[in-house]
């Protein structure tokens, strides 16, 4: 049983890795270069959780949802988030149906948002007001709303990927810290260097367009959530987690001098969730049995940077999340007593 | 991996011994005295031990969990598969998943190629150049030479003593000389021996020069207590009498003189009153008498009654302070304080302390003048009874007069004396002010002022020689036989160019004195005949004895019994004498002796002190007065 079990543990990750290949192939066809966004993007999807992405705009951050969307069979919305968007804009509302052939019988019906998607492209996210922007919470929690005292549970997988302007400040309304920490990862779209953009030329201003075909079906996916979360972690990784998320905070007796002085929170438990599942699906990724402590450093910067939040010396100092994370890395022992 | 964390450790704690020895060593060799042999040892010991220390520690120190499955990790670029696969295979075997026991697996796949060696070598840490580029320093220091310092004997402590050139000592000792007198006053006297053993302990350099400044004012201090308001005290006393004294007509003189301090005047006055009292024929009559009796009462008691006032004043003037201050420590009354009311306490009790000081002077000059109101009440008594004991008490009366007199004088000497210290200072601040130099420059005046030999020696000799001719002139050309010596022993020249003060050459006229033969003129007749030199009249007697004799001698017997009669002969001023500015010159170079110089000396002195006290001189511009006749005056 045991030798079973062993063998098709095996072939799941080989599986895994091979449709994540699949996947990275085709989306590859749209979007090139940014492998560790489109990694980052994948692994969040694999975590069952959301991403928010920032990036200046034309990078590219539209057409890798809906790449991913089309590789993987999934329903795509977009949601341009504006100023004087509406809760009921995205979640949907009530309204009168009149009964077919007369009769004046009138009775309400819900005609669903563009929420009820697999994949949502929570588009400019911080343009929409903090009421809009809360509308979002129950959907990215729960996976579910409720309108009308009627609760109505989204499709599985769900997904959302917001986009954050960094350029305009005007008009906009910064994220709650409560709704930060629900996504996953914060991931950095670069722009792209000499060889990537020249190939984005070529592949965009011809006539051939490349045509991206399903390769993971849904329930293939929801399989797939299911094997990360089976990944085993060792518990020097998972302690290793730990510490760096407690390293993180300003209280802590042994943080470091550039935490006390520029941190005002530190990284919520749901942070160290996010570290030991990134660490998990990328140790897929590399088709490795268990995750490990280069794994946990590897995804500590999308985990934690919007996780931690700058104190006003910090951001007067120009500060950013991501030296003081790289500095709680470099320093921190890999093992304890 | 233990012996590699040594050997990570040991450039740090190899670095910081080194530095610990070449400090130590350093003060070792620079500072023998503050670190010895045996500290140096032990903290050298004490680094060393350090280093060993560091190590064994290293090696000993347990490492980290799972550190060499993590090394090996790292080396192999295995993800932590090692250390996975120990950690699951740690747990019991049915916790464990499928993915874990495929991670075991897999781990073990890599075993194979392991290389623990490689994951974990013992290299030298680049660090270790540092620490070896510290130990070269500390062979430098340890091969460098520091010589030794000789440690000085600690000097004894010297004071820093005054100096005073010797010819100013001996001015200063000749003024003390002066002060020496068998009836002065106890307090004169022992302010004298002050100065006097101030002078010798500057002359014996036995004073520095706070000490002989405290000392001047010590003495300074004694002499002018309370002799000011003495002074006043005894003139108003001596005034109030002689107004009283005025008013007979026959004690008129003596309050006269009284009133001018001429106490000399008055003392004879009150003898001419008693003698004229003692004589029946010029006694004066019964009103005279009355009138004579009453203002020598009044006078002997006025002196008691102005105490008696001083002393009401000042019992009122302090009732009024205690009650004014009483009123101040009320606290009633303290809460509101005028400024006005202050200012007039503070002005009572100035002016009680002034009204003190008044009453004490007086009682001073009270006593002093104690006797002489007595033997005046008493004169008056006895004028009164008709005793004809008056004219004694009179001539005791005249005789205290003389008493106070000598008092006067003695308070003259203290004044005189305080002069002598106030020069004394201002010649040692002038001194502190000129250092070394002045005083080279003084010592070699003082020796070219007795006549001594400085830096021209030779020709200095030749001006004493020179000298002792013009003493010749300075008699009665030949006739007073004084010239005989002088001319005997060294015929003057010419005139010759001598070095002066300053190194000017001076010409001195030698003509007279040199060209005089020594055999001629002087001598030859006995010197019985008064001379006129050129500045004034030749008193002295030849001291050489005449080679002719009288031709009366040999002549008629002298009549014992005819009248002699006095003869007043004029000198012939024959003007070959030297004159005052040549006596002034060759005193310049010769030194400033001989008779001739004293006396040029002494009409030049009084003139200018005659002058100095006529006309308004500033203190200052007096003591350079004063200096200057003391750097010039005559040496014996």
């Amino acid at each position: 049983m045991a030798e079973k079990s062993k063998e098709a543990a095996r072939a799941d990750v080989v599986e895994f890795q091979k449709s994540i290949g699949e996947l990275r192939e085709e989306v590859g066809k749209m979007v090139v270069g940014n492998r560790e966004v489109v990694d980052g993007v994948m692994t969040c999807m694999l975590a069952g959780s959301h991403a928010l992405l920032e990036g200046v705009p034309g990078l590219g951050k539209t057409i890798l949802v809906r790449t991913m969307a089309e590789a993987l069979e999934l329903n795509f919305s977009r949601i341009q988030f504006t100023p004087d968007m509406m809760p009921a804009d995205i979640i949907g509302t009530t309204v009168i149906d009149e009964a077919a052939g007369g009769g004046g019988h009138k009775s309400f019906s819900f005609r669903k948002g563009p929420i009820f998607a697999n994949i949502i492209l929570a588009d400019e996210i911080n343009r929409a007001t903090p009421k809009t922007q809360s509308a979002l919470l129950e959907a990215m929690q729960e996976h579910r709303v409720t309108v009308a005292k009627q609760t109505y549970t989204l499709e599985e997988p769900f997904f959302v990927l917001a986009t954050q302007n960094p350029l305009e400040s005007e008009g906009t309304y910064p994220l709650p810290e409560a709704q930060l920490d629900r996504f996953f990862f914060k991931l950095h779209v670069p722009f792209p260097n000499r060889e990537e953009l020249n190939e984005i030329l070529e592949r965009t201003t011809g006539n051939v367009s490349p045509k991206v075909k399903p390769v993971i079906r849904k329930e293939r996916i929801v399989e797939m959530q299911k094997l990360v979360r089976d990944v085993p972690i060792a518990k020097h990784v998972q302690d290793y987690a730990v510490r760096l998320l407690q390293a993180t905070h300003p209280t802590e007796k042994d943080a470091l001098d550039v935490v006390k002085r520029f941190v005002k929170f530190g990284g919520s438990p749901r942070g160290a969730q996010a570290l030991l599942l990134a660490s998990k699906i990328r140790a897929l990724f590399q088709g490795r049995f268990a995750a490990s402590l280069d794994d946990i450093r590897a995804v500590a910067l999308p985990a934690l940077r919007h996780r931690v939040l700058l104190n006003f010396e910090g951001e007067a100092e120009g500060i950013k999340t991501d030296q003081v994370i790289q500095d709680i890395l470099k320093h921190l022992p890999e093992t304890v007593k | 991996m233990r012996t590699a964390r040594a050997l990570r450790a040991l450039p740090t704690a190899l670095t910081i011994a080194l530095a610990i020895a070449g400090v130590t060593l350093a003060v070792r060799k620079t500072f023998p005295a503050h670190l010895s042999d045996a500290h140096a040892r032990q903290i050298l010991i004490g680094a060393a031990a350090l280093v060993v220390l560091t190590i064994v520690v290293s090696v000993l120190r347990r490492l980290a969990p799972r550190a060499g499955t993590i090394a090996l990790d790292r080396h192999h670029d295995l993800h932590d598969r090692l250390t996975n696969a120990l950690a699951f295979e740690a747990m019991k075997p049915d916790q464990r998943s499928a993915l874990m026991e495929v991670a075991i697996d897999d781990a073990c796949e890599h075993a194979g190629k392991l290389a623990p060696g490689k994951a974990a070598p013992l290299r030298l840490p680049v660090d270790l150049l540092g620490s070896i580029a510290v130990g070269a320093g500390v062979a430098a220091i340890a091969l460098l030479y520091v010589p030794a310092k000789v440690e000085a004997p600690p000097q004894l402590k010297t004071i820093d003593a005054l100096t005073m050139s010797p010819d100013d000592v001996e001015l200063f000792r000749d003024a003390a000389k002066q002060f020496d007198r068998q009836d002065q006053s106890p307090e004169m006297k022992a302010a004298v021996e002050r100065f006097n053993q101030l002078i010798e302990d500057i002359a014996n350099k036995r004073l520095d020069r706070t000490e002989a400044f405290r000392k001047m004012e010590a003495i300074e201090r004694e002499l002018l207590k309370g002799a000011e308001a003495d002074a006043k005290s005894m003139e108003e006393a001596l005034k109030a009498m002689a107004e009283e004294l005025k008013k007979s007509e026959l004690a008129k003189p003596i309050g006269e003189s009284l009133e001018k301090k001429d106490l000399d005047k008055a003392k004879k006055d009150l003898k001419a009153l008693a003698e004229q009292l003692k004589d029946a024929k010029k006694k004066p009559d019964k009103g005279a008498l009355d009138r004579l009796q009453k203002a020598l009462a009044k006078a002997a008691a006025r002196q008691k009654e102005a105490l008696a006032a001083i002393n009401e004043k000042r019992n009122e003037t302090r009732e009024q302070l205690l009650a004014k201050k009483n009123k101040k420590d009320d606290p009633d009354g303290g809460a509101k304080k005028d400024p006005e009311e202050e200012k007039l306490l503070k002005k009572k009790e100035r002016e009680l302390e002034r009204l003190d000081r008044e009453a004490e002077a007086r009682e001073r000059v009270g006593r002093q003048l104690e006797r002489l109101d007595r033997e005046l009440a008493k004169a008056a008594e006895d004028l009164m009874k008709e005793l004809g004991d008056a004219a004694k008490d009179l001539e005791q009366a005249a005789e205290d007069i003389n008493r106070l007199q000598e008092e006067q004088m003695s308070d003259k000497e203290k004044e005189e004396l305080r002069q002598r210290l106030e020069e004394l200072r201002e010649l040692l601040r002038q001194q502190g002010q000129g250092g070394k130099q002045r005083m080279v420059r003084m010592m070699k005046f003082g020796k070219r002022a007795r006549g001594g030999s400085g830096q021209q020696g030779e020709k200095g000799e030749q001006g004493e020689q020179g000298q002792d001719g013009q003493d010749g002139q300075d008699g009665q050309d030949g006739q007073d036989g004084e010239g005989k010596d002088g001319q005997g022993k060294q015929p003057g020249g010419k005139g010759q160019l001598v070095i002066g003060p300053g190194g000017k050459k001076i010409l001195i006229p030698g003509g007279g004195p040199g060209n005089m033969p020594g055999g001629e003129g002087p001598g030859d007749s006995p010197g019985g005949q008064n001379g006129q030199g050129p500045d004034g009249p030749g008193g002295g007697a030849g001291k050489g004895a005449g080679t002719s004799h009288d031709g009366n001698l040999a002549g008629k017997r002298t009549d014992l019994k005819g009248g002699t009669v006095d003869v007043q002969e004029q000198g012939l001023d024959t003007k070959q004498g030297p004159s005052n500015s040549e006596i002034i010159l060759s005193a310049a170079e010769r030194g400033f002796k001989g008779t001739g110089y004293k006396k040029v000396f002494t009409k030049y002195h009084t003139v200018a002190e005659q002058q100095i006290n006529k006309d308004q001189v500033p203190d200052g511009y007096r003591f350079y007065v004063h200096r200057y006749f003391q750097l010039i005056r005559p040496r014996d």
